[in-house]
């Protein structure tokens, strides 16, 4: 008899088409544990201050906060003005659903349109970021689908998967003269992470604001009592919350201070809200964390 | 840089076949199959912390399994190992069988450790070295695990020739 393991046999054992199902259950079910259980034993481990950037980013939520006015400190200004009518307006300018081999792309461009002309930079921009967004989509989808198949995966196997890449938009804020859009892109496949971009921008001076521009020069101090007060008072409220440096938890240094590179919008109030990513301040479980700042 | 933890979960995904036939070859039922591959993505990302070097996904997670699919026989007690007589009948028995779904029955009815060895070296492909560090024991304890295996591989073909 020939010298047989038994190989093609294992090799031919019949998946269930249950399989991946249940791979996702588990998977579903330890994220919903650790979030339920809101401890940081395992996720202390895998804790890394500062990361940012990751190349599994799966959804980007930008920002555009637009204000057509020169004077500084004008956002919390203009925040009580009443609306006479909108000088700006956002268009969907494309809406597609395609569906390519195994990506759907699902796109939903915003567009602005001003009578001061100024937002063809803002459009340009929108643009090239929905289209970096899709491109980077479709190389990793490429590449996921290649080691699936690399490491045992069969084209029928494949067959089945889904994976979106998504462009999309909302107004959060509209007055006379600031506008606050919100562009949203994800893709969804194996795991989900988040990375936000935020753009102040002044069209009239045609540049971006910075904190000291709406917050004045004392912005650090006036960002850092507020910002440690809300940790302290989330922390007071919630005992399953942690913020690494603040506590008992001093293992790791978390918040220590905004910078001019601190990442920030202007709310429905006209108020800033400034953000950290997930993982920049605070365990990967309780995601990016925002803090609003009170005038 | 992809977090360790997203890591993880991809090379889970992305194995999920492979790990889905090394727990049906120890429990050789499809729901305790599912059920085994199930627990261990539970216990290996509730402990995603236990893996201090990244490289070493691939034997944290085979054992992991393997513990999960040996803990499911011992509790189902099913692990019941023919006995020599039990696997001659077998091969006369299941003479519709071809050689090598024979020779997987009867790799899948070995005792432990041996039947981990066969597994892990000729199923999945693995080095001597990598059983060794998933199974915990020495590089010299495996090859004896390993030979003692074949021994008994060996008395099947001859056997079958017959």
């Amino acid at each position: 008899m020939k010298q047989t393991f038994g190989k093609e046999t294992y090799d031919h054992i019949a998946i269930p088409a249950e399989l991946a199902q249940r791979v996702d259950e588990a998977i579903a079910s330890v994220r919903r544990e650790n979030l339920r259980r809101g401890q940081s034993r395992w996720d202390r481990s895998r804790w890394k201050p500062l990361r940012v950037c990751g190349a599994a980013a799966a959804a980007v939520l930008l920002c555009f906060t637009l204000a057509l006015n020169t004077s500084m400190a004008f956002a919390v200004e203009m925040s009580k003005i009443p609306v006479i009518g909108p000088l700006s307006r956002v268009l969907t300018i494309r809406e597609i659903t395609v569906k390519e081999n195994d990506v759907t792309t699902e796109l939903k461009i915003p567009a602005i349109e001003l009578d001061s002309g100024l937002s063809d930079t803002v459009n340009a921009r929108i643009q090239s970021i929905a289209d970096q967004w899709i491109a980077d989509a479709e190389a990793e989808f490429a590449e996921y689908r290649e080691a699936y198949l690399a490491t045992g995966g069969t084209e029928e196997e494949w067959a089945g998967r889904d994976m979106t890449a998504r462009v999309d938009y909302q107004v959060c804020y509209e007055t006379e003269d600031i506008l606050s859009l919100e562009l949203i892109t994800e893709k969804c496949w194996v795991s989900a992470a988040q990375e936000h971009h935020f753009y102040n921008l002044d069209l009239k001076e045609d540049r971006e604001l910075t904190l000291a521009d709406v917050l004045g020069p004392d912005y650090t101090q006036i960002c850092n009592n507020s910002i440690v007060a809300q940790i302290e008072e989330r922390m007071a409220q919630d005992e399953s919350i942690s913020y690494p440096g603040f506590g008992d938890d001093t293992q790791y240094e978390g918040f220590t201070t905004v910078t001019p590179e601190t990442k920030f919008y202007l709310n429905a109030q006209g108020h800033v809200v400034v953000m950290f990513e997930k993982y920049e301040i605070a365990p990967g479980y309780m995601g990016p964390q925002t803090f609003e700042i009170l005038p | 840089m992809p977090d360790a933890y997203d890591d993880v979960v991809q090379y889970i995904v992305s194995h999920q076949e492979q790990f889905y036939r090394v727990a049906y070859s120890y429990v050789r039922s499809r729901e305790d199959a599912l059920d085994v591959v199930q627990s261990a993505i539970c216990k290996a990302l509730e402990h995603q912390e236990s893996l201090r070097n990244p490289q070493a996904v691939k034997s944290w997670f085979y054992r992991i399994l393997v513990n999960e699919a040996l803990s499911m026989l011992r509790r189902a007690k099913k692990e019941t190992p023919l006995e020599e007589q039990m696997m001659e009948q077998m091969i006369y028995e299941e003479a519709a069988y071809d050689q090598d779904q024979q020779a997987y029955a009867l790799v899948t009815r070995l005792p432990e450790p041996q039947r981990t060895v066969i597994i892990l070296r000729y199923y999945e492909e693995m080095t001597l070295g990598e059983i060794a560090e998933i199974t915990g024991a020495n590089l010299n304890t495996v090859k004896t695990r390993l030979y003692s295996a074949l021994e008994k591989l060996n008395k099947f073909w001859k056997e079958a020739e017959q």
